[in-house]
C-alpha cells in the first residue's frame, strides 16, 4: 500500500503545483485572486461546489453516521441537499443580479451596503467566524488522528494538522481562489472515484444489496428505520437539520462565493443540476459504506471503522487512493472555508486602498488558519454533529441575506436584530445556559419559526409603510 | 411564456409539498422498515425516490427558470 500511496501522493502534489502555477499566471488583479476572475465554467463549478460540500465530513462523517444512526441519515442529508440544489439556482439568480448592481467582495460587505449599516455585515461575519472555525478544525483533527493511526511513526496528530494547514496556506496565499477551485476539482474527482469504488466493494462483500441489509437486520433492525438505535432522527431533529442545510448557499460564504464566481447564469444552472447528479452517487456510496460498517463493525470506534472500511478491507491501490483522497478532501474544505472567511473580512474593509486591504486580508487568512490549527488540537470528535451545529449556527443569519438579496426596497434593521438575537440564543444553547429543548420543542426549530414570522411581518409592514 | 411561468409555479409547489411529506409517516414511519425494495428498507428507498423526484424538479426548474428570467440577464 505504501508504494501506491507515494505514487498517488506524488501525482497529487504535482497536480497541486501545476494548478497553482496556472492560477498564478491567470491572476492579473486582486479580483482575479479573491474571486477567481468570476469566470468559472460549469464543470469546474460542479467540482468546486461538490468539493466544498463533500469534504472529510462526507468521507468519514456520513458513513459513520449511517453506521451508528441508520438509514435516517439519508433523510438528514440527501433529501435536504436535494432542495438545496434547487435553491442554488433560484437564489443564485438573485444573488448574481444583486452582485452586478452593487458589486461583490463578500456576503458581509454586500449586506452592509444593502442594509446601509456595518452591523449587517458584522453579524454575517461573526456567524461565519464562530461556526466555520470549529467545523474546519474538526475535519482537520479527524484526518490528523486518522493519519497518526495509519502512520504511527511519522508525525503526531498536531504535526499532520500543521502539515495540512501549511500546504493549504502556501497554495491559497500564492494562487488565490483560482488555485483553490482547481484543487477542489482534483479533490472532487478523487472523492467521486474513491467513494464509488469503496461503496461498490461494500455491497460486493455481502454479494448483493439484499444480503447487506439482511446482515444489518440481524445486527440491529432499528438501524433500518427512524429514529434509529439512539433515537437521534426525530421529526424535529430532521426538520431543523433540513432548514439548516437547504439554506447553506445563503448562510455559508464558501457556497455563496462559488455561485458569484460562475462565468454566467447559464453556467450556474448547469452547476446546480450537475452537483445534484454528482451528489446522488456520493450519497448512495456513503449509505452502502455505512451499512457495511453497521453489519461488520457495529461496536467499534469511528476511527477503527474508518480505518477498516476505507483502508484495510480495500485492495492496496484503493486504500492508497483513499488516503490521498482524504488528505485532498480536508485540504479543499479547509481552504474553501478559511479563504471564504478572508473574503468576508476583506468585504468589510473600507475599500479606500485596495492594495492595503488586500495585504490585510492575506494577514487575516494566516491568522484564521492559525486559529483553526489551535482549535483542531483542542476540539472534540463528533464530526457530523459539529458540522450540523455549524450549519444550524450560520443559518440564523439567513433572513439578513435572503431579504437583503431579494428585497427591492431597503430592508429594515430589525431583521439584523432578530438574526443577532437568534444567533445569541443558539450559542447559549450550545453552552447549556439555555436548554436545547423547551416545552418539547427544539430551540433551533423554535428560532426558525420565530425568525420566519418576524421576517414576514417586517417585510409586510415595511411594504405597507413604504406605500403610504 | 404564460405556460412556462405556470410550470415554474407548479415546480415550486411540488418541491414544497414533497418537502412537507418527507417529514410525515409516509416517508419516515417510526420503527417500520417494510415494504422493502431490492432488500432496501422502506425509509431508504422512499428517500431515494424523493431525491430523484427533486432531481427531476431541479432539471425542470433550471429549464423554465432560465427561460423566464432570460431577458433580465446580462451575463
Amino acid at each position: 500500500m505504501i508504494k501506491w500511496f507515494w505514487i498517488f501522493a506524488g501525482i497529487f502534489i504535482m497536480l497541486l503545483v501545476v494548478v497553482s502555477t496556472k492560477a498564478i499566471k491567470k491572476n492579473k488583479s486582486i479580483n482575479d485572486f479573491m474571486l477567481a476572475g468570476s469566470s468559472v465554467g460549469a464543470l469546474l463549478g460542479i467540482l468546486t461546489y461538490a468539493a466544498a460540500l463533500f469534504s472529510a465530513f462526507i468521507f468519514i462523517g456520513i458513513p459513520d453516521f449511517f453506521r451508528v444512526h441508520g438509514v435516517g441519515a439519508w433523510i438528514f442529508l440527501a433529501v435536504a441537499d436535494g432542495v438545496m440544489f434547487f435553491i442554488i439556482f433560484w437564489f443564485g439568480y438573485h444573488l448574481r443580479k444583486k452582485a452586478r448592481e452593487i458589486g461583490y467582495k463578500g456576503v458581509a460587505g454586500m449586506m452592509s451596503t444593502i442594509f446601509k449599516t456595518k452591523w449587517a455585515g458584522y453579524v454575517v461575519f461573526i456567524a461565519a467566524f464562530i461556526f466555520l472555525i470549529p467545523y474546519v478544525a474538526i475535519q482537520i483533527r479527524g484526518i490528523s488522528m486518522f493519519f497518526t493511526a495509519i502512520f504511527p511513526n511519522a508525525l503526531p496528530h498536531y504535526g499532520w494538522a500543521i502539515l495540512i494547514i501549511s500546504v493549504m496556506l502556501i497554495y491559497s496565499e500564492i494562487g488565490g481562489l483560482k488555485a483553490i477551485v482547481f484543487s477542489d476539482a482534483i479533490q472532487g474527482v478523487l472523492l467521486l472515484v474513491v467513494l464509488s469504488i469503496i461503496g461498490y466493494n461494500s455491497v460486493k462483500y455481502f454479494g448483493n444489496v439484499e444480503a447487506l441489509f439482511d446482515q444489518v437486520k440481524e445486527v440491529d433492525p432499528s438501524l433500518l428505520s427512524t429514529p434509529g438505535p439512539k433515537g437521534l432522527f426525530t421529526t424535529q431533529f430532521l426538520i431543523a437539520s433540513f432548514i439548516a442545510i437547504i439554506f447553506l448557499p445563503l448562510s455559508q460564504p464558501q457556497f455563496s462565493s462559488r455561485i458569484v464566481i460562475m462565468k454566467s447564469m447559464k453556467e450556474t444552472y448547469k452547476m446546480a443540476a450537475g452537483v445534484g447528479v454528482v451528489a446522488v452517487i456520493v450519497f448512495i456510496a456513503t449509505a452502502f459504506i455505512g451499512m457495511y460498517g453497521a453489519a461488520r463493525y457495529s461496536n467499534v470506534s469511528t476511527q477503527e471503522f474508518v480505518q477498516n472500511a476505507l483502508l484495510f478491507d480495500q485492495p492496496d491501490m484503493i486504500a492508497a487512493l483513499a488516503i490521498v483522497g482524504l488528505f485532498a478532501a480536508v485540504l479543499s474544505t479547509s481552504n474553501a472555508q478559511i479563504f471564504a472567511l478572508g473574503s468576508e473580512f476583506r468585504s468589510l474593509l473600507r475599500g479606500e486602498d485596495e492594495k492595503a486591504d488586500f495585504k490585510l486580508t492575506k494577514v487575516a487568512l494566516f491568522l484564521f488558519a492559525m486559529i483553526v490549527l489551535l482549535t483542531s488540537v483542542l476540539i472534540g470528535d463528533e464530526l457530523v454533529l459539529l458540522a450540523r451545529m455549524s450549519f444550524a449556527g450560520t443559518s440564523m443569519i439567513v433572513p439578513i441575506v435572503l431579504i437583503g438579496v431579494i428585497s427591492k426596497r431597503k430592508p429594515g434593521k430589525e431583521i439584523i436584530i432578530f438574526s443577532a438575537m437568534s444567533l445569541l440564543v443558539f450559542l447559549l444553547t450550545l453552552f447549556d445556559i439555555i436548554p436545547s429543548v423547551l416545552y418539547n420543542m427544539r430551540v433551533d426549530l423554535g428560532l426558525y419559526i420565530i425568525l420566519l414570522t418576524m421576517s414576514v411581518v417586517s417585510v409586510l409592514v415595511r411594504r405597507t409603510y413604504m406605500k403610504e | 411564456m404564460k405556460n412556462i411561468k405556470r410550470i415554474w409555479k407548479i415546480t415550486i409547489i411540488a418541491v414544497f409539498i414533497i418537502s412537507i411529506l418527507v417529514f410525515t409517516p409516509l416517508v419516515i414511519p417510526k420503527g417500520v422498515y417494510t415494504p422493502e425494495l431490492f432488500g432496501m428498507p422502506y425509509t431508504l428507498w422512499v428517500g431515494m425516490v424523493v431525491y430523484f423526484s427533486f432531481l427531476i424538479l431541479i432539471l425542470i426548474g433550471v429549464s423554465v427558470h432560465s427561460k423566464i428570467f432570460k431577458e433580465e440577464e446580462d451575463d
